[in-house]
């Protein structure tokens, strides 16, 4: 006599969730080698102008970055809506530039501070007067080596 | 009886948990990509005022004032218009009143070439210029002297600027077609409307 089997519960088998975490981690070490670390915050207002003839910089460790913008939404109670410098964490005066040269400069080998470029990364609102500024400051202090940093694209 | 009993199987459903956390770290705190940028250099701090004479014809002016309008050699011009004006009035080959004067030069792999005696920019804006049009101009003025490179490269060593070897580049771009942008100390006028 035949067995009726009853309970046949046909469930669906679990979908393995294993290698998961291998496909997540594939994308950490992707995002870990083609990034680098952001080493300050940006606290000015920054849309850089578009340029064609650009060349990549190089070697992010010989740049020290200049940062001119009007303050963003969260610090203009405090600071206003002029043109600001930023240098490192801190909203900076003209004067300020010699001192931070200085900084970044010890920071390097006495090979490497020739090669130190300055990356100016500036809202294209500015007005050049502060540009200006900037420029004779870093060449008071003999960093000649500047960068006008931009998005690569049409300027127009 | 032996003792069949299956190792329970450990639950690894909290790994990706834990390396997700780790991604949105990692997508927070770093910035992707590389810094895009003109490079210029910037002219040595002197005291005394380095005025040398330089015969007006050599000089392409480009004035850009307050409201961001560009003046080249008197004329009012668009930023578009800029790259083919200096490339006409940087191309050796271009002679006449209006085009810088010219002298022969002995030039390592040139052999005797017609160059520029001198030919310099001076770029001069207000202190009211915005530097989005700063930017443009000098992303022209680059553009401009990069084409000349590149086509007289075509002609000398039929290939592009970027491809010659570095002392090929070096004959174009130190004696041919070198970068002279003087930037003049920028003027008031626009007042200090910051």
């Amino acid at each position: 006599m035949a067995k009726f089997k009853k309970d046949v519960v046909t469930e669906t088998p679990e979908i393995s969730t294993t290698s998961l975490p291998d496909i997540i981690f594939m994308l950490i070490f992707f995002f870990m080698v083609t990034t680098s670390m952001r080493e300050s915050t940006i606290m000015v207002e920054q849309r850089l102008p578009h340029a064609s003839e650009v060349k990549k910089l190089d070697n992010k460790s010989l740049i020290s970055y200049v940062n001119m913008g009007a303050p963003l939404k969260a610090y203009q109670n405090l600071f206003g809506t002029n043109t600001r410098i930023q240098l490192n964490d801190k909203f900076a005066g003209v004067d300020d530039i010699q001192d931070f040269i200085a900084s970044e400069r010890a920071q390097r080998s006495e090979n490497d501070q020739k090669l130190m470029t300055t990356a100016l990364r500036v809202d294209e609102k500015v007005k050049m007067g502060l540009v200006t500024d900037v420029k004779q400051a870093l060449r008071r202090v003999g960093a000649l080596k500047i960068s006008y940093l931009t998005v690569k694209g049409n300027p127009f | 009886m032996a003792n069949l009993k299956k190792t329970p199987g450990i639950n690894g459903s909290s790994m990706a948990d834990i390396s997700f956390i780790l991604l949105i770290f990692f997508l927070m705190v770093t910035t992707m990509g590389t810094d895009f940028g003109l490079i210029r250099q910037l002219p040595p701090m002197t005291d005394q005022k380095n005025e040398d004479e330089i015969n007006k014809r050599n000089v392409f002016v480009v004035s850009v004032n307050a409201n961001d309008n560009l003046l080249v050699k008197d004329q009012y011009t668009q930023v578009t218009e800029l790259r083919e004006m200096a490339k006409d009035f940087f191309n050796v080959n271009n002679t006449g009143d209006g085009y810088p004067e010219k002298i022969q030069k002995e030039v390592p792999l040139l052999g005797t070439v017609t160059v520029n005696k001198t030919a310099v920019v001076s770029l001069q804006n207000d202190r009211a210029t915005s530097y989005k049009i700063y930017i443009q101009v000098q992303n022209e003025l680059a553009g401009a002297i990069h084409e000349l490179r590149n086509e007289y490269s075509l002609q000398k060593f039929g290939k592009e600027f970027d491809e010659c070897t570095q002392e090929e580049q070096d004959a174009i771009s130190k004696n041919v077609y070198p970068m002279a942008i003087s930037e003049a100390e920028p003027k008031d006028v626009g007042g200090k409307k910051k």
